[in-house]
Order: structure tokens, then sequence, then C-alpha cells
């Protein structure tokens, strides 16, 4: 649900103070300042979490030492003062770039609720989530929940965005194609990086007619573009592309014909960059 | 009475008919050394044995061609030896701040540094490209994948088998925790309560039980990463093997044989394998994370490659033969070698590509060759170099670690085994001071070359000397000198030592002659040198130099300085003394007075009263007491008390050759006897009475005359000189001329008697049979005024035991003042003349050097 010509007004960011949180707020924060849009931090407290601290066998299992018992109360100050320091991040970034922001604290299911605050802005962003013990690990359910359920576009930022290196954009001519390839030209022209174009495998006449429509789409942009048909419209196909293009952020329309609908979870896991899902 | 020399006798000239050449054109070059077979000998020794100690010194004085004598002989002597080994130093693998050694057979040391130099290129384009290949990096991930869908799996069946049980897993914001679920959330307190006792207990167990399988699991990862890291880098040491082995092994090929080499290169590739994580960040501009030198935080930026570099801090082509070195500026560090310092980020590191080698390193396997005293002035060289002798190697350290006032992080470079040969150059005394104060240096410097500055001036030795005079000229592209300039040359060179029977072989003074001549020959546009070119060459350097001479001798012809040189005076005589200024000396007269009167037999010198006298002139006098003890008054003490003065004198006086004119003085002090002073005299007596040789003859003769001639030449003036000199002289030609007109006279004088003879112009007189001077003579007054003064002595003597006596004491002491009076005599002499000691020892140009002080006038 983005703006009146897919434009990017509020960008919602769910934070917590993990440093892949830290950096997903950091890209938020320039990516607010760049399309002049403003930022809403959310802060969700998960709500199993309360539950199960008032449970009388809760123990927190933790790499340092052994279990250790969990309290309502600690468990609560811990939320609080972490919610605290969330706060205190997203304020100091937005200030340091001049960018207007709010913060809110949810508490419930931590999926639902950021699926829920997503339809509060045009786009929603998260970083990873992973677990704290088993760093590296594929990407949680709260990012399967907002890609598949979000309402708004969803920026993944599973890696750090490098500035610089080519936007690449699933392209197939949709109105979603559209609107993503008109928000990758503005985030590549932000980022002073030229864009490359995935399309689909197409017989010659439709061929032809998705590439005049995307150099249309580009020309006035002033941005340098490249269209790179793609050989199979699978997720696998399109990781290869984006790994040899060495894109620095991946932009597909949610419906877009290269990938089937439940691929996106699995090219999450295999792209080297971040991925922008437009909607 | 002595006969004066005849004009041949003052002037030995060179003869023309057996110089047998027109020009020095036709003279063929001197292959060889001239009239040093000593030395020569001495370093032909040095050379040939090859034992510890047996360096050499050769000692000489300046010019006489020492340095261009062993340079020869070295460099002919190192051509037909085996060259020397190249020496490198290269990283200590396994003490980074010890660099190693290395020594190659000569001219592998350069390839070997220009072969790890493309060794390293090789390897960083190879390091790169199997690093960056798609086999390697499929590998890698592999490995990677694997260990995380190993911890994956591991977690999902724990995460599953929770899941069946209701249980899920939920993150806390310090761990992770299990929690029984129901449609998707925690089971809430109250509902868990409303469970049967049974099932709570069951969910408690389990819920345990995964925490523990949880806890394992977690115990596990740092394993497996560990194990990860390993194959990771059992991975990377393939594959740097893989790249590193075949270059390495093909430079192991290349110096098989070469001592030291294979194990190096071998400890190379293990380190390479190693390091290869390191190489690869060095290959992306990032700094190592070990440096070359164990300095934390500031050898970070060196280049890691560093590491692997030679240094070939000694190399040779191997063409050359054994390397012959001459160190101009024998610093310490120019000696030993030094450690340099790169300043990198405000600080000094260095590495052992920073390693500079001295001297002593370039001429190992050969000879060394240096001058004693630019290395005795430089601070602590001559204990460096000792150092190296003595332990027979060079070790590199700078001077602030060798007097341990440096504590910083430096290198201890391997010491380098020593084989040279060390020559040093130097003055005779220096090589005596060594000799007497420093004990070392005679177990060091085993040979010493002793270079004569002097050869002898035979017929054979003056062709030979025309054959050197023509060698000069050619190698300086001077013009050919004609067949009587070489002959003015030979006689100048004759001059030079003050012998007519000897040359000087003190080549820079021949080869500044020789230039100068060949500059006058231009100016008077001669096609060849001639005899005037020379003889304008030499007046030329005298009249650049004798501006204080000329000065001297106006303010005499002034009357300032008093000097007769017509007439006759009592107890005054005209002595002869030289001075030195820089490299010119003259002579000039000087006034000698002597007064005597009655005294317990001292003969008192003014000159050392006021410590204007130096020792050798005090001896002479002190010997003037032992002549007149012996001689006159053997029976009875002598009892005079004479004072002798150098008349204005007010510089210092040294040398013993004034003291035949003080005891002329003397003697005419204690006859009455005037003296003439048409005549000049100079020479050492001893207390026999006979006259010995002095130094500087014919600048004294010169001296004399040149005063006399100033004032006009009246015919009977002239200069005693000692008998035993007669064959140093080498006139000047003005004096010569005088003498043959018969207007100038040199009297050579053997004994005093003879001398006194001359001066007094009465005879000297010989002790008849009943053992007494004969009436008339010098002898007779002299003995008979001793005896006098003992009288006088012995009375005043008793009048003073006895007090009654003391007023005909006192009239009888009076009554010997007058002829006291009489006596006065004064006579003069400004300067020191030589000692026949100084000749002996340092001989005529050198020896001269350390006389006549200061001018005073």
């Amino acid at each position: 649900m983005s703006g009146q010509h897919g434009e990017i007004r509020r960008i919602v960011v769910a934070v917590d103070t993990s440093a892949d949180s830290l950096a997903a707020l950091h890209t938020a924060v320039g990516l607010a300042a760049g399309l002049s849009a403003e930022l809403h931090g959310l802060f969700v407290e998960d709500a199993n979490l309360v539950a199960l601290a008032r449970l009388p066998f809760a123990r927190e299992v933790r790499l340092s030492a052994a279990p250790r018992r969990l309290e309502p109360e600690a468990v609560e100050g811990q939320l609080r003062r972490l919610a605290a320091a969330a706060r205190r991040a997203l304020e100091r970034e937005a200030a340091s770039r001049q960018v207007a922001c709010t913060f809110r604290v949810a508490r419930g299911q931590v999926a639902r609720e950021v699926v829920a605050a997503a339809g509060e802005g045009d786009l929603l962003i998260l970083g990873r989530v992973s677990r704290p013990i088993l760093p590296g690990g594929p990407f949680g359910s709260t990012a399967r929940a907002a890609t598949a359920q979000a309402v708004s576009s969803v920026l993944l930022l599973q890696r750090a965005a490098v500035v610089g290196r080519p936007v690449v954009v699933a392209y197939d001519a949709t109105p979603l194609a559209r609107r993503a390839l008109a928000l990758a030209a503005r985030l590549a022209h932000l980022q002073e990086a030229p864009i490359t174009l995935l399309l689909p495998p197409l017989a010659g006449g439709e061929r032809v007619a998705v590439e005049t429509a995307a150099a249309e789409a580009l020309l006035p942009t002033r941005v340098d573009f490249t269209l790179r048909p793609l050989p199979r419209a699978t997720a696998a196909a399109v990781a290869a592309a984006v790994g040899e293009l060495e894109g620095g952020l991946l932009v597909v329309g949610a419906d877009t014909i290269l990938l089937a609908a439940d691929e996106l979870p699995a090219l999450v896991e295999s792209l080297t960059c971040p991925l922008l899902v437009v909607r | 009475m002595v006969d004066p020399l005849s004009p041949d006798a003052l002037y030995r000239r060179c003869d023309l008919f057996k110089l047998d050449f027109a020009t020095t054109d036709e003279l063929p070059d001197l292959d060889g050394v001239v009239a040093q077979e000593r030395a020569v000998e001495a370093v032909r020794f040095a050379i040939g044995v090859r034992r510890d100690g047996y360096n050499l010194f050769a000692l000489g004085p300046p010019g006489s061609g020492k340095e261009s004598v062993v340079r020869q002989f070295l460099e002919r002597r190192a051509a037909e030896e085996a060259p020397a080994s190249d020496w490198c130093y290269v990283y200590n693998f396994a003490q980074p701040h010890r660099p190693r050694a290395l020594h190659l057979p000569a001219g592998h040391g350069a390839q070997l540094r220009d072969a790890m130099a493309h060794l390293v290129e090789d390897l960083r384009g190879g390091i790169r490209s199997a690093f960056e290949s798609d086999e390697y990096r499929v590998q890698r991930q592999a490995i990677e994948a694997e260990v995380k869908e190993q911890q994956e799996r591991a977690f999902n069946e724990i995460q599953e088998a929770a899941k069946e049980k209701e249980i899920a897993v939920v993150r806390t914001p310090g761990g992770l925790a299990f929690a029984p679920m129901r449609d998707g959330e925690v089971i809430s307190p109250e509902e868990f309560q409303k469970l049967p006792e049974a099932d709570r207990k069951r969910v408690e167990e389990e819920i345990t039980a995964f925490q523990e399988r949880l806890q394992a699991f977690l115990h596990q990862v740092p394993q497996w990463e560990r194990e990860s890291r390993k194959r990771v880098d059992e991975l990377n040491r393939e594959v740097a093997l893989f790249v590193a082995g075949p270059l390495i092994e093909g430079l192991i090929r290349r110096f098989e044989g070469v001592d030291g080499v294979k194990g190096y290169l071998e400890r190379v590739r293990d380190d390479v394998v190693d390091h290869v994580e390191e190489l690869q960040k060095s290959e992306e501009g990032e700094g190592p994370a070990t440096a070359v030198l164990p300095l934390p935080g500031l050898a970070a930026a060196t280049p890691f490659f560093r590491r692997y570099q030679v240094n070939c801090v000694v190399e040779h082509d191997g063409t050359d033969g054994a390397p012959v070195v001459y160190e101009d500026n024998p610093t310490f560090q120019n000696l030993v070698g030094r450690v340099e310092h790169m300043a990198q980020m405000g600080a000094l590191i260095t590495d052992f590509n920073l390693i500079k080698a001295g001297a002593l390193l370039r001429a190992n396997g050969g000879y060394l060759l240096m001058d004693a005293r630019k290395l005795l002035t430089q601070p602590y060289a001559w204990e460096g170099l000792k150092r190296a002798l003595r332990q027979r190697q060079v070790k590199i350290e700078s001077l602030g670690e060798m007097l341990s006032i440096v504590a910083t992080v430096s290198l201890e470079p391997e010491p380098i085994p020593l084989r040279a040969k060390v020559v040093l150059f130097g003055d005779p005394y220096l090589y005596y001071l060594l000799c007497h104060f420093d004990p070392e240096f005679a177990e060091l410097f085993k040979v010493a070359a002793d270079f004569d500055d002097r050869m002898a001036r035979t017929d054979e030795g003056e062709a030979l000397y025309a054959r050197l005079i023509a060698t000069l000229a050619r190698r300086y592209h001077l013009r050919p000198l004609e067949r009587a300039a070489v002959a003015r040359v030979i006689e100048h060179s004759a001059r030079r030592v003050e012998d007519a029977e000897r040359l000087s072989v003190r080549m820079a003074g021949v080869v500044d002659l020789l230039g100068e001549a060949d500059y006058w020959a231009g100016e008077a546009g001669h096609e060849t040198t001639t005899r005037d070119d020379v003889q304008a060459a030499i007046d030329a350097a005298i009249r650049r130099a004798d501006r204080l001479r000329a000065r001297l001798l106006e303010e005499t012809e002034r009357g300032t300085l008093l000097i007769d040189s017509t007439g006759s005076a009592v107890g005054q005589v005209n002595g002869l003394s030289v001075i030195q200024l820089g490299t010119f000396a003259f002579g000039r007269p000087s006034r000698i007075t002597a007064r005597v009167r009655l005294g317990e037999g001292e003969v008192v010198d003014i000159e050392r009263e006021v410590e204007l006298g130096g020792p050798l002139h005090s001896k002479g006098v002190l010997i003037l007491a032992g002549f007149l003890g012996g001689r006159y008054v053997t029976d009875r003490p002598l009892s005079l008390h004479a004072t002798l003065v150098f008349e204005q004198s007010y510089g210092g006086v040294d040398g013993d050759s004034a003291s035949s004119a003080e005891l002329y003085s003397l003697l005419s002090a204690l006859s009455g006897l005037p003296l003439r002073q048409s005549l000049a005299v100079t020479g050492s007596v001893n207390q026999r009475g006979v006259v010995q040789a002095i130094g500087g003859v014919n600048e004294k003769i010169e001296g004399f005359f040149d005063l006399c001639a100033a004032r006009g030449l009246t015919g009977d003036q002239g200069v005693l000189i000692p008998a035993a000199n007669v064959n140093h002289l080498m006139l000047r030609h003005e004096v010569v001329e005088a003498v043959a007109a018969g207007r100038f006279h040199v009297f050579p004088v053997a004994t005093i008697d003879e001398g006194i003879e001359l001066l007094t112009g009465l005879p000297a007189g010989e002790r008849d049979g009943d053992g007494h001077y004969p009436e008339g003579t010098v002898n007779r007054l002299v003995e008979a005024r001793l005896a006098e003064l003992a009288e006088l002595r012995a009375t005043f003597a008793r009048r003073h035991d006895d007090p009654d006596e003391g007023s005909k004491g006192d009239r009888a002491a009076g009554g010997g003042e007058p002829r006291g009076e009489e006596g006065e005599a004064t006579c003069s002499a400004q300067r020191s003349a030589f000692s026949a000691q100084g000749r002996a020892l340092g001989g005529g140009e050198g020896g001269r050097q350390g006389e006549g002080r200061g001018g005073g006038v």
C-alpha cells in the first residue's frame, strides 16, 4: 500500500538493539532521508516471552552458563530497557540525518505485530532477527511472515546493502513491476548506481514489448541501465544472476512471474544482497 | 786552518752525459716500485701469510707512495685469488629479530635476490588466482555450508522434537527458552495450572530434557566451528602449497649445491603455507596480522611480502677475484655496517632489508685498506675494527647497542665470519704510538711495511728516477721534459731530502713540481718542459711562500734585528736556525751571546729558564759544561757561572745545532778573544769537542748568505758547518756562484778547535808533553781563565769558612770581576737548529716538521 504513484512517504522499521537491527536502522534512516519520508520505529515485546516467564519452570538456556530461571519481573524490566535503548538508537540516527520519526512499543506475537505495523507505512524494513546463539542462521518466521503477508513493500536486510553496486530489478511489465522499476530507479539515482533489469524468458515479440516498456520507463530517469534476460524463471536463476552481477539490491514486484509465490523465502536465503519486495 | 769547500762540493749536479735521452718521451714507463725493497718484502710477506693477526701496517711519511705500492700489489694478487662469497641477510622465521646470514658463491647473491623478488610476484599472482578460483570457492563454501547445515540440522531436530510435544523455542533477551504452546502461543500460567498433575510434571520433565539437549548442542557448536576453521585452514594450506610448492621447488633446483639455500627456501615454503591468510590480506592492501618485526601496531603497515625478500648486503660479479676495498671514511658504521630505520606512523622501525654492509664485509675474503689516522679519529671505529679482527666475525650493531645506551627494539643480525686482511696506512709515529699504547695492536697487526722516503743517488738510481719522471709526466698528461729539466728535477729531489747522495721518493712532491713546471712551460710557450721551466717552478714556489723570510731579512737590514756580518766581538757569535712554515723552510742567522762570572760550574740556558727552550737545546747546553770541565779543569771544580741566550728570541728554540755556536761564544767569553762576525756557525758538539751533523744545513747557509748578499758580500764571509754535513749540500746556484768567485765561503769543521781557529784567527792549541797549552793559543787562555776562576772560588770558600778572612776574599773576588766583565759576551740565535738525531730518526723533509716553533718576530 504505497503512496500515490508508489511513492514511499512513511517507512516502518522494526528495531531492537541487536547489531543487525541497528544496521537495518541505519539503512532505514538513510532511505528515509533520501526519499524524504518519515520514519516509524516499532519495538515488539514478545508476548510468548512474557507468558513463558510466568511459568514456574521457565528457564533460559544461554551460551555461557547453565540454564537460568526466568523471572517475570526481570523479563518485563529487560524488555522495558531494550525498548528504551531502541528508541534512543532510532532518535539518534534520525536526528543525525534530520529525519522525522515516531516510535511505538507493541506487545504481542512478533510476526503478527510486525505484519500489522507494515500497514501503517509504505515500506517495512526488517533486519536479520537471528537467534543470538546461532549467528548466520536462516531468516526467522517474522521475515517469512512479513514477506508473505505484509500489505506494504518490504525490504529485507538480511545482508548489508552495498552502496554503488548495481540495483537489480526483476521486470516483467506488470503494474507492480513498473512500480518496482520506478522505485529501483529512484534508489539507483540516490546511490549513483546503474540498474540491471532481469527479464523473464519470453518469446521474440513479447520480449521486445517488455524491453521497450522498460526502456521507455527508464530513459527519462537518466540512470544507466542494462537488460538481462534470464534463461529460466526460478529463484535459483534470479539469485545466480544477482551474484554474477554483484548486485547491491534486488527489487521485485510481489507478483513477478519470475518467481513462484512460495519461492520468495528461498530467494531470501540464497541472495547475497538485500531484497525489496514491492507491493 | 780549515780550507773552505770548493764550489763542486756545494752542489752535486746531475751528469747530463749519463742521461741518455733527449726528452722523457723516449723513456719507457717504469713498471714497479722505486727503492722500497724492505717495504715491498713486508707487503709480500703479509699478503702471503694466511694466518690470524698478519694484518699490515704500512708506515711512511705522506707522499712516500705507500698506498699506491700496496694497492698495486694487492690488486695484482687479488686478481689471481678466488672471488669472495656473496653475503645475504634473510628473514629468520623462528626469531624474526635475528636475521640469518647466507653466504653464496660470487654472483649467486644477486641471483637469489632477484629470484626471490620474482617468486614474490609469482606468489602474489598465483595465490590471488587460486583463492579466487571457483574450485577454491566451491570447496570452501562446501565446508562452511556443511558445518552450518550440521548446526541447523541439530537445532532443527531439537525444535521439531519439541514441536511434536507442543513445546516451542522462544527467543529471550539472553538466549533461548522452551515453553509449552497451544495454538501458536505460550500457555498462560493459569491454563498450565489447570492441567492434570501428571501432565504438568510430564511437561516440566520434557522441557528440562530439551533444555539439557539444547545445552549440549550449544556446547557442541564451538567445536564444530573450530573443526570448520581447521578444515578451511587445511584447504588454504593445500591451495597455498599447490601454488608455492612448484615455484619453490624450481628455485631449490636452481640453487642446488649452494649451502643453506635449500633449507631457507623450504622454510619460505612452510611460511607461505602457514601464513596464506596474511598473504591474502597483504594482497588486499590490509595490514598483515604478523609483521616482519614483532613491533605491535607499528609494523602493521609493513608489506607482508618483505619477509621473503633477500637483502644481498655483499655482492660480487665473480669476475674480479678477491675484493680490494679502500674505505675513505672509516666511521664505525661505515666499517662494521649498520641497520637503518624508516619512519612509519611517527615511529622508527626496521627489518632485515634495512641492514647495510660496512667495509669489513665488502672486503670479506679480500683486503681492506684504510688510513690509520682517519680510523683513529672516528669514535669507536678502532675498537670496532679490533673486535671484528679478534673475534674473526662481523657483528652489525649500532653504536647505541654496543655501548648499551639504547635499548629500543632492533635487529641482531647473525654475525658473519670475517676473513679479510686489513691494511692500515699511517705515519711512523702513529705506528709507534699504537705499538706503545695499545697492547692488542701488535697482536692484530703483526707486519709493518716501513716505507722509506729516499733512495740512493747512484747513476742507476738517477736513470731510474728519470724513467719515473717520464712515467709521471705521461700519467698526468704533462709535456715531455727535456734532459736538462729531468736533471734539475733530480737535483731538486736531492735538495728536498737534504742529501746530495740521496733522492726523494715522495712522489707527491715530484708530481707537484712536474705539474708546476709544465704550467710555466705553457706560459713560456714551450713544447717541452725545459730546465728553466723547472727552475721557474721552484723559484715561484719559494716566492709564494717566503713573505716572512723577506720580512725577517728586511728587519735585519734595518737593524731591528741585531746581526753583525762584519767586524768581531767577544762572547758573541752568529748562530743559524731554520724556520719551518708549512712546507717551506728557510734559514736565518740569530745572535747568540754568552757571559761568564765566578760560579759553581753552572752553564745556564736562559731559554730553558724561561721555558722557551726545548729539551734538546737544554741537552746541548749541558754538554758544554761537560766539555769545559773535561778539557780544561779536570783537577779542580769548574768554577764559572755562564749564561747563554738567543738574543731577540721570543718564540721557542729547540734542537742542539746551536751548541757549537754557544760553545764558541763561551770560549770567546772565557778567553776574551773576539769572534769574527762575518762567519756564522752551525753544528752540534759532543763532550769531546767533536762537531756533529745537523739538519737543514742548506737552508742555514743560504739564510746567512742572503743576509750578507743583501748587505754586500765582503769576500771574507762564510759559514762553518759540520764536516759530516758536506754530503748534504745542495745549495742554491747564487751561493755556489759566490763561492766560486771567492766572495763567500763554506768551511767544513770537524772539531771545536778547527772552528775556534777560524773564528778567532788564533790557533786553538794542543797540550804539549807537560800537558800545557802553548802560549798564544785559545785553549791556553781559556784554561787559564778557568783555573783563575777555580782559584778564586777556592779562596772565596776559605774566607767564607773563616770569618776573619772575609774582607780579603771579597777583594779577591772583586778582583776577578773585571775579567768577568770583559769576558761577557753575547751571541745569538733566534730559533732552533736541528739535531743530528732529528735527521737520523725523522729524516730530512719529515724530520724537520717537529722543529722550529711559531715565529717570535
